[in-house]
């Protein structure tokens, strides 16, 4: 397939649960997905990524400054206690979803321009971070330790 | 709230359509992947050219261009703009979906003779949603 056409539909909730649902691909019109109705705002999403660590992914929303954009914002506290629900859905020639893949997302702030909003996420689980359990090598509880960095763990 | 544009025909008309939101990869093998972004058109190109207007003629235009703020509010445009096209053309130009006229330069003037101009006047057509 050498045509790919990807519309990303942005569902939010706010801490109230507010929802705000937009799509960027037809614009000045409203787009359904599963069965809820999302407007048209020209935003544009990048930065998601997965690493083998299970970090956390993130991704970044950039909306122009708009007032609807502001409003959101600020009903998430400054997009600290939202979450998303992001869908990327390819479409045929027809514009009609062939396939759909949706990630979740959790907010971690915003920032301004005197043009544009970027809204900012993370991915909703992250991976059990190398801290746990918090254990320290002594001599108390494994015994003589080497004087180089050659320590294997069987 | 945006004057209307003048209802001057023009002498000469140039129009270029608009293009849709795409990215083309294209791979070391030459082969290529396209993707759209948008299912609507935008950048349309319209020039406009009133040869040997009045001075009067000449100062509606030039109001109107001041009275979108130097360019930076968008417009619709009138049917005598489209003088000599027929109805099936020239709504395809005048008024494309979702689109509305904007400046991309500010109009040039040319005096030619006596209370005579020649105006010259550039508009691009964005979506407007």
């Amino acid at each position: 397939m050498s045509e790919i056409r990807i519309a990303q539909y942005f569902k939010l909730t706010t801490a109230s649960g507010v929802v705000h649902r937009y799509q960027n691909y037809f614009v000045g019109a409203s787009s359904s997905y599963l069965s809820e109705s999302y407007g048209f705002a020209p935003f544009q999403a990048s930065g998601a990524l997965a690493t083998l660590n299970g970090d956390n992914e993130t991704l970044q929303v950039l909306f122009p400054n708009l007032e609807v954009v502001l409003r959101l914002v600020e009903q998430a506290n400054g997009n600290r206690l939202s979450t998303l629900q992001f869908t990327n859905a390819w479409l045929n020639a027809s514009d009609q979803i062939l396939t759909a893949l949706t990630d979740y997302y959790v907010g971690i702030g915003a920032s301004f321009s005197e043009t544009t909003v970027e809204l900012r996420f993370r991915s909703a689980i992250d991976s059990v971070g190398s801290a746990f359990p918090a254990r320290t090598l002594t001599r108390e509880n494994v015994g003589p330790l080497p004087l180089n960095s050659e320590l294997y763990l069987r | 709230m945006t004057a209307q544009f003048p209802g001057i025909k023009p002498s000469e008309r140039s129009f270029r359509l608009g293009q849709f939101p795409t990215k083309v990869y294209r791979a070391l093998s030459g082969a290529t992947v396209k993707r759209a972004f948008g299912n609507r058109a935008y950048g349309y190109e319209l020039q406009l050219t009133f040869t040997n207007i009045t001075d009067t003629a000449a100062s509606q235009l030039i109001d109107h261009y001041n009275g979108t703020s130097g360019g930076f509010s968008r417009f619709t445009l009138p049917a005598e703009t489209f003088a000599g096209m027929d109805a099936t053309l020239t709504s395809k130009i005048q008024s494309p979906t979702q689109i509305k006229w904007e400046y991309t330069s500010p109009p040039e003037v040319r005096s030619v003779y006596v209370g005579r101009n020649t105006v010259t006047i550039s508009l691009a057509g964005e979506l407007d949603y």
